[in-house]
């Protein structure tokens, strides 16, 4: 035999027996997906919830929690998908394809970009799912909107709004008067929810005559408390700190507790402080609020979002049932001593965030 | 490499009857599209034994290049122009400082990574930009032809199928392989080495940037987070495809097959298992088996 027949030969068993080790792994690890109880009301139904962010992120997961509990409650498989990183349009679109390649009954998504997901959506609509909106909606007029079923969610430039009403307030109570300044740090640049979260503080800012700028950070904490100790040592003025999420705001504090700068609500007001409010909650940042050591922040209640985005769909699904409006879960302001506490243990089992 | 998708494609289609339809073939295909744009590219270069980290920053480039000047009136037609020349100049720029001042393209890309995101993130102060211009113009790339396959997927074949023919029909194709396989054999005989590896560098920054218009073609708008990973996913396939790391080997359709290969395990485990995760930690394990299995080639054919 030639050299170059046993060698093909040899390739040839060679690629097989990768093959069939990678077909017997795939064998093995395959299963049908959990079956759903035939007495619970939503048995046989299947409704999937495409993000843009990753449940490992507190507040997709509570998202992903919330989605996933109403499904397990009521029969349904339920599915969620989300992306590796944080604002990923692209890894979302590939999801979706697949959920729309395959069978269903309702799917559940943020509108990140209504010219993004025109198409895909109305692919989903003519398909016979029923879609509702999550966590972002449609911003145009109801006569151009996509046409989902309902929005249950926040509203994100009332929610920067908010959270520089609160600021202010706090602020006000403390030292008589506005902040002199305040920066806003985004720790993900190219989200378009962030963007809209800084022009609602924007808004509120411009009122009061507070210099507002936006700082882009890194989402690296280390390297997110590089940039925010330049900012501080630049601006002398500087005496509030905004932030789209909970990290980096607890990165903020941590920063300046270093730098011996950190404002305390619960102290009297000293010039040179700097006071931080917040957007979205984890265990620690609340805990940092029960301490006086963050003004407070801004719960959109994504759990709940999760959650109404599956009984919208059920109901919508099973019985024509729709509520006269969209949901609001938001912003709702998270302050006060005992609601703080009370919070805790729920951040801590991934209902709050 | 060919029996190995075919295979894997058997067992995810008996094992899920979503995974059988045209619909999520051509969604397959239309994921596909624009990383394998970018990992042709890749390919080759690293045929032409260089590397380039830097292609998902040159997408965002040009992404930030075409929706930039459509959004300030100019001509779609000459906007995605100017966008892949921008892209074309990066890749050369790669390789001019890594061939003249000896750099290894590994670090010289690694800085031109962080380079373009970064000067992109601070231009647009973190912000993002929608695409304002006429929606019409996208269509040669983000229409839909049939089914979930966009015009993008025709792109893809065109690049591949002109790719593979100049690798393997034509004499530049032979002096990338050689420049490749054996610097100083190939200068001894009269390859113009570093003019190859240049013209490599140049077209990977071109298909870099193509993928970042396809890309707005079908999203309409532009983030500053496109492309993360795209370089790491595009050697995977490359390497899955049989390209060799050390270079001198390898085959544009062989690389094609890779991601087809990657989409199509991503597509598969988000049916088969509810994951929109697994695919990470299983394509990482084949980019494993798929060197072992290369090398193992590669030595019983020496």
């Amino acid at each position: 035999m030639r050299d170059h027949q046993v060698t093909d030969r040899r390739s040839f068993f060679t690629t097989a027996a990768g093959a069939t080790a990678l077909g017997a792994a795939g064998s093995v690890g395959c299963r049908q997906p959990t079956v759903s109880h035939e007495d619970k009301p939503g048995s046989g139904m299947r409704l999937d919830f495409v993000a843009h962010g990753s449940n490992a992120d507190a507040f997709w997961g509570a998202q992903h929690n919330g989605f996933m509990d109403f499904c397990a409650a009521y029969g349904i498989h339920g599915r969620f998908l989300g992306t590796r990183l944080d604002g990923d349009i692209g890894e979302m679109l590939a999801n979706l394809d697949s959920v729309l390649s395959g069978p269903g009954d309702g799917l559940t998504l943020p509108i990140s970009n209504a010219n993004t997901f025109t198409e895909p959506i109305q692919r989903a609509i003519d398909k016979g799912l029923a879609v509702v909106a999550v966590n972002i909606p449609d911003f145009r007029p109801q006569e151009e909107r996509l046409p989902y079923v309902r929005y249950v969610g926040g509203e994100p430039i009332a929610t920067g709004e908010e959270n520089a009403r609160m600021t202010v307030k706090a602020f006000t109570k403390l030292a008589g008067r506005a902040p002199k300044r305040a920066v806003y740090l985004n720790h993900v640049p190219g989200v378009e929810v962030l963007d809209y979260r800084g022009q609602g503080m924007q808004t509120v800012f411009d009122t009061t005559g507070t210099q507002f700028d936006t700082l882009v950070i890194h989402s690296d904490p280390a390297s997110a408390q590089d940039t925010i100790r330049a900012y501080v040592r630049k601006h002398p003025d500087l005496e509030t700190i905004q932030t789209g999420n909970s990290r980096p705001a607890a990165w903020a504090i941590q920063a300046l507790r270093e730098m011996e700068q950190l404002g305390k609500h619960t102290e009297p007001f000293s010039a040179g402080r700097i006071y931080v409010g917040s957007i979205d909650i984890d265990p620690e940042l609340l805990e940092l609020i029960a301490a006086g050591e963050c003004l407070g922040t801004i719960d959109e209640q994504p759990y709940m979002q999760g959650w109404y985005a599956a009984q919208l769909l059920y109901h919508w699904i099973k019985y024509k049932f729709i509520p006269g409006r969209d949901i609001s879960t938001g912003p709702l302001v998270v302050q006060e001593k005992t609601l703080v506490e009370s919070l805790i243990e729920q951040a801590r089992q991934g209902i709050r965030a | 490499m060919l029996a190995v998708f075919v295979l894997t494609a058997l067992i995810l289609a008996t094992q899920s009857a979503q995974f059988r339809g045209l619909e999520n073939a051509t969604a397959i295909l239309t994921r596909s599209a624009e990383i394998g744009m970018i990992a042709c590219g890749v390919s080759l270069l690293m045929i032409a034994g260089e590397f380039d980290i830097s292609v998902g920053s040159l997408m965002v480039l040009a992404i930030y290049v075409f929706t930039g000047l459509t959004n300030l009136n100019m001509s779609p037609i000459t906007a995605m122009s100017l966008a892949i020349l921008a892209g074309a100049l990066a890749g050369l720029l790669n390789g001019l400082v890594t061939l003249l001042l000896n750099i290894p393209s590994f670090i010289t890309t690694l800085g031109a990574m962080l380079f373009w995101r970064g000067i992109v993130i601070y231009v647009l102060a973190g912000s993002f930009m929608s695409y304002q211009g006429d929606p019409q113009c996208l269509a040669p790339f983000g229409s839909l032809l049939f089914s979930h396959c966009r015009a993008s997927v025709v792109w893809l074949v065109v690049v591949a199928s002109v790719l593979q023919l100049v690798l393997v029909r034509t004499s530049f194709g032979n002096w990338v392989f050689a420049a490749g396989g054996n610097v100083q054999a190939a200068r001894n005989i009269g390859v113009p080495v570093h003019r190859v590896k240049l013209t490599c560098f140049a077209l990977c920054g071109a298909l870099a940037a193509l993928a970042g218009v396809s890309y707005v073609a079908r999203y309409k708008t532009m983030q500053v987070s496109v492309g993360q990973g795209f370089e790491l996913e595009a050697i995977a396939a490359a390497v899955i495809g049989g390209t060799v790391l050390s270079g001198g080997r390898g085959s544009i359709l062989g690389t094609v097959l890779g991601v087809l290969f990657v989409s199509m395990i991503r597509n598969g485990l988000i049916h088969l298992l509810d994951s929109s995760y697994l695919h990470y930690p299983v394509t990482g394990v084949l980019l494993i088996i798929a060197v072992i299995i290369n090398r193992r080639i590669s030595s019983l054919t020496n």
